[in-house]
């Protein structure tokens, strides 16, 4: 179990494959229809760096680790599979899934504590009684059947630091670790085991940094968040806008080291087909890429690491490329209109006390 | 099964509160389109019945119930049924009882049992049928085990002292290393080994039960001494923690196991020292008492053999044991856990690293009076030694423990020179041991939990009379 991801709850009962994830949250979506009409809330990712930013307000004055913010995200991914996002306070959800997070990943708050952060932070949504945060812990642990241990990419990504093969610099590590917290955005902590993520991370943070330099985006990275990153701050990739074109280059790349000798594109959803489909100056990045890819010891080094690891490339390919549509769909996040439409919500279907 | 009269009114004790379940529903019909309140789906009273009640402690108490029959036809004769599955329902209880019961927070040693027990899954593991949350308070639903080696020991003093059959403690001690090496292998450390956890069921299997102090030891985001400065009940805690460490290991369940050998060889706690209370600062006294309970049977740990010694926190009151055990050659400052042993001379002076257990472990296999082919012999020795290297770093593992030449089968038969124990440890004895005690009274279960009982080390259930701990 804690030692063993494959015999963990989250392998055996919360991994699914994308088809069975649309069709639990179609039969959901079903059932709520009614208020997911009246409501309707944007892409769930943008929902997700939503509630992301939420847990991070939270953890403003509480000290946290990231570890126990991604904790806390996972839960809500768990329990969005049985609640609809429309039937349930997402401010208490948040706050009561950071406490819960708190005390699973032993660096506890007090239930107080979190209550009147929570409270001060969203006084029009979070009701002054302590015992409704309690009560919402268990709504929560009653839908994850007390599968509270979550297993996280982080432990993997240092692994593959000490792997004398790849030679990871401190920028490309850093970049990747960027790169997992962004992953919480997407439904890969569902879909992907941590050390697929890990190395998804891994992977387009190496063909990231170049790009990253040249535009000048890449932040600098201290000595102490490396010794210690789960105590930095929970920080996403920065200058994501710029690198759809190289990440498009890396899937062509991927796809061919698949398959090699053909061209073709063996990329079984039409998502993935769609962006890869892009324009010219797109494609003239991508054969930049490819070209630096066959140039860079490197991404040779990586390529072999990946298909000696026996792990499944076609599963990779998809998921780099969720990674990828989350930095698209990023560019669309309004936090003041999804902030508004959740208030809406809460207001019409009083679940705001 | 016990009368159903009494066990009725237990019954409605624990249900006492469902009432208020009814008004939850109606609420929760009012806002059925509401994920923010909680309405159980599975409920204790409609899957258990309670037949009695077992223990309590801080935590809260601990039921023995049987399965309803689900598919229960009330036409069909009564007793035609299979035999129902026991089960020990452990219940939380809320920060504040009495009647206005409120949702609080779950406290983080039931959230540790609760996420550690889901996940893990070993024969010698307590086993977890599943866990309800009802009425603002948790059950969680435990395979029902007969025995626990507390109880165990406690029959083999009844009335007058029997030892416990070697064969038998050959296989308590395998199971409870199996289970453990399964635990430390998965990075938990239990924290709380102890003779009331470690439960035996009537076929002779050992669970080692109550997971409340256990946590996941790879690599903690803060020290593990952040989260609980005290860890494992007095008499069971180990050198490098009574010297404060910060950054334990699993050696600390390896020392426990080694006290828990050694009292069921000689069926009395071997350091059985006497706990400094906290103060009222909340600092974490140097245990004295125990420090030198230790130190009288294995002589003083020494820098030369335990290399981060001198660097442990609480070090400096070691030196302190020193000077005040000064000038009493043989340690007769403190008597021995058992009186008898003359330890003049030969062994056991405070400076005199090693012989006093050895002394210590030929007394105790000299009143038992084994006979000599069926002896934990000299390799129970070694076997004890090793688990009570002072150095944690050099403290016997799990996994070497369980490949001990103590294991080796030496009867003839195919087997002979393997490793090779019963997993059964009743497997050819006539010894029947008395079941569990199960209370019906119903003011055992409206007191409220028991004085005394803080978590982690301050004074338990087995501090209490023996009546009263099972």
């Amino acid at each position: 179990m804690a030692a063993n991801y494959w015999t963990s709850t989250q392998r055996k009962y919360w991994t699914f494959t994308p088809e069975k994830l649309a069709e639990i949250r179609d039969d959901l979506d079903r059932q709520a229809a009614k208020a997911i009409e009246q409501h309707p809330y944007p892409d769930r990712r943008l929902m997700f760096i939503f509630l992301r930013d939420r847990l991070l307000q939270l953890a403003k004055r509480l000290p946290f680790r990231q570890q126990c913010v991604a904790t806390a995200l996972v839960y809500l991914h768990r329990y969005f599979l049985s609640t609809p996002m429309q039937n349930v306070n997402l401010y208490l959800l948040t706050a009561t899934a950071f406490y819960l997070a708190s005390k699973t990943e032993e660096s506890p708050h007090h239930i107080r504590l979190v209550a009147a952060e929570a409270r001060q932070a969203w006084p029009e949504f979070v009701p002054g009684d302590v015992s409704r945060l309690g009560e919402m812990e268990f709504c929560l642990i009653s839908e994850m059947h007390s599968q509270l241990i979550v297993w996280h990419p982080y432990r993997s990504l240092i692994a593959l630091k000490e792997n004398q093969d790849l030679k990871l610099s401190n920028d490309e590590l850093g970049l990747a670790w960027s790169i997992i917290n962004d992953s919480y955005m997407t439904d890969l902590p569902l879909t992907c085991a941590p050390h697929l993520i890990a190395i998804i991370a891994m992977f387009l943070a190496v063909v990231f940094l170049p790009t990253a330099k040249a535009a000048g985006t890449l932040r600098p990275i201290s000595h102490d968040t490396l010794a210690n990153p789960d105590s930095g701050p929970f920080s996403s990739l920065v200058g994501r806008q710029a690198l759809s074109g190289s990440f498009n280059a890396v899937i062509g790349n991927l796809q061919m080291s698949n398959h090699p000798g053909s061209q073709t594109n063996p990329a079984p959803n039409g998502k993935a087909r769609a962006s890869l489909n892009d324009s010219s100056s797109q494609r003239v990045d991508r054969e930049k890429t490819i070209a630096a890819i066959k140039e860079s010891e490197k991404l040779q080094n990586i390529m072999r690491f990946l298909v000696e690891s026996g792990i499944d490339i076609e599963q990779m390919i998809e998921s780099t490329q969720e990674m990828i549509s989350l930095y698209d769909v990023w560019e669309q996040y309004s936090e003041k209109s999804i902030k508004d439409t959740v208030s809406r919500c809460l207001k019409s279907r009083a679940l705001d006390n | 099964m016990s009368r159903p009269g009494t066990s009725l009114t237990i019954a409605q004790q624990l249900r006492k509160t469902t009432q208020l379940g009814l008004e939850e529903a109606a609420r929760n019909l009012e806002k059925k389109h509401s994920g923010n309140y909680y309405t159980a789906k599975v409920k204790i009273g409609q899957k258990y019945n309670i037949i009695g009640f077992i223990s309590s402690g801080t935590y809260g108490r601990v039921y023995k119930a049987v399965e309803k029959n689900p598919k229960s036809d009330p036409s069909s004769p009564a007793g035609s049924a299979a035999p129902k599955e026991l089960y020990a329902i452990k219940k939380f209880k809320p920060e504040k009882e009495g009647d206005n019961v409120q949702y609080m927070g779950l406290s983080q040693s039931a959230i540790r049992e609760m996420s550690l027990c889901t996940e893990l899954s070993h024969p010698n593991v307590v086993h977890l049928a599943e866990i309800i949350l009802e009425d603002k308070c948790v059950f969680m639903v435990f395979e029902y085990c007969e025995h626990d080696l507390l109880q165990i020991i406690h029959h083999h003093t009844q009335p007058t002292r029997r030892p416990i059959p070697a064969t038998m403690i050959r296989s308590i001690l395998f199971q409870l290393l199996n289970g453990l090496y399964y635990l430390h292998q998965n990075w938990v450390i239990h924290r709380d080994l102890k003779p009331a956890n470690i439960m035996v069921t009537s076929s002779g299997h050992v669970r080692i039960g109550d997971l409340g102090l256990a946590r996941l030891f790879h690599k903690p985001l803060s020290s593990l001494y952040s989260g609980d400065k005290v860890v494992v009940t007095i008499w069971y805690r180990s050198p490098d923690l009574l010297l404060g460490a910060r950054h334990y290991t699993p050696a600390i369940d390896m020392w426990a196991v080694g006290c828990i050998f050694a009292e069921l060889l000689s069926l009395r706690p071997i350091f059985k020292g006497e706990e400094t209370k906290m103060d009222s600062k909340k600092t974490v006294p140097f245990q004295r008492n125990q420090m030198g309970k230790i130190v009288e049977i294995l002589g003083l740990p020494r820098r030369e053999n335990w290399k981060g010694l001198a660097d442990m926190p609480d070090y400096p009151q070691l030196q302190s044991l020193v000077v005040s055990r000064g000038g009493m050659p043989g340690g007769g400052l403190y008597p021995t856990s058992s009186n008898s042993i003359n330890r003049g001379g030969s062994g056991g002076s405070a400076n005199n690293n090693g012989t006093g257990l050895e002394n210590w472990y030929n007394n105790c296999l000299r009143h038992a009076s084994y006979p000599p082919d069926k002896s934990p012999g000299q390799r129970g020795f070694q076997l004890l030694s090793e688990l009570f290297e002072y150095d944690p770093d050099k403290r016997l593992t799990a996994e070497r423990a369980l490949h001990h030449d103590y294991f080796r089968n030496t009867d003839d038969g195919p087997h002979k020179g393997e490793i090779w124990v019963s997993n059964n440890c009743f497997e050819g004895l006539d010894e029947v041991y008395p079941h569990r005690r199960v209370s019906t009274e119903t003011n055992d279960i409206g007191t409220s939990s028991l004085p005394g009982t803080k978590r982690g080390g301050l004074p338990d259930d087995s501090l209490l009379p023996a009546a009263k701990r099972r």
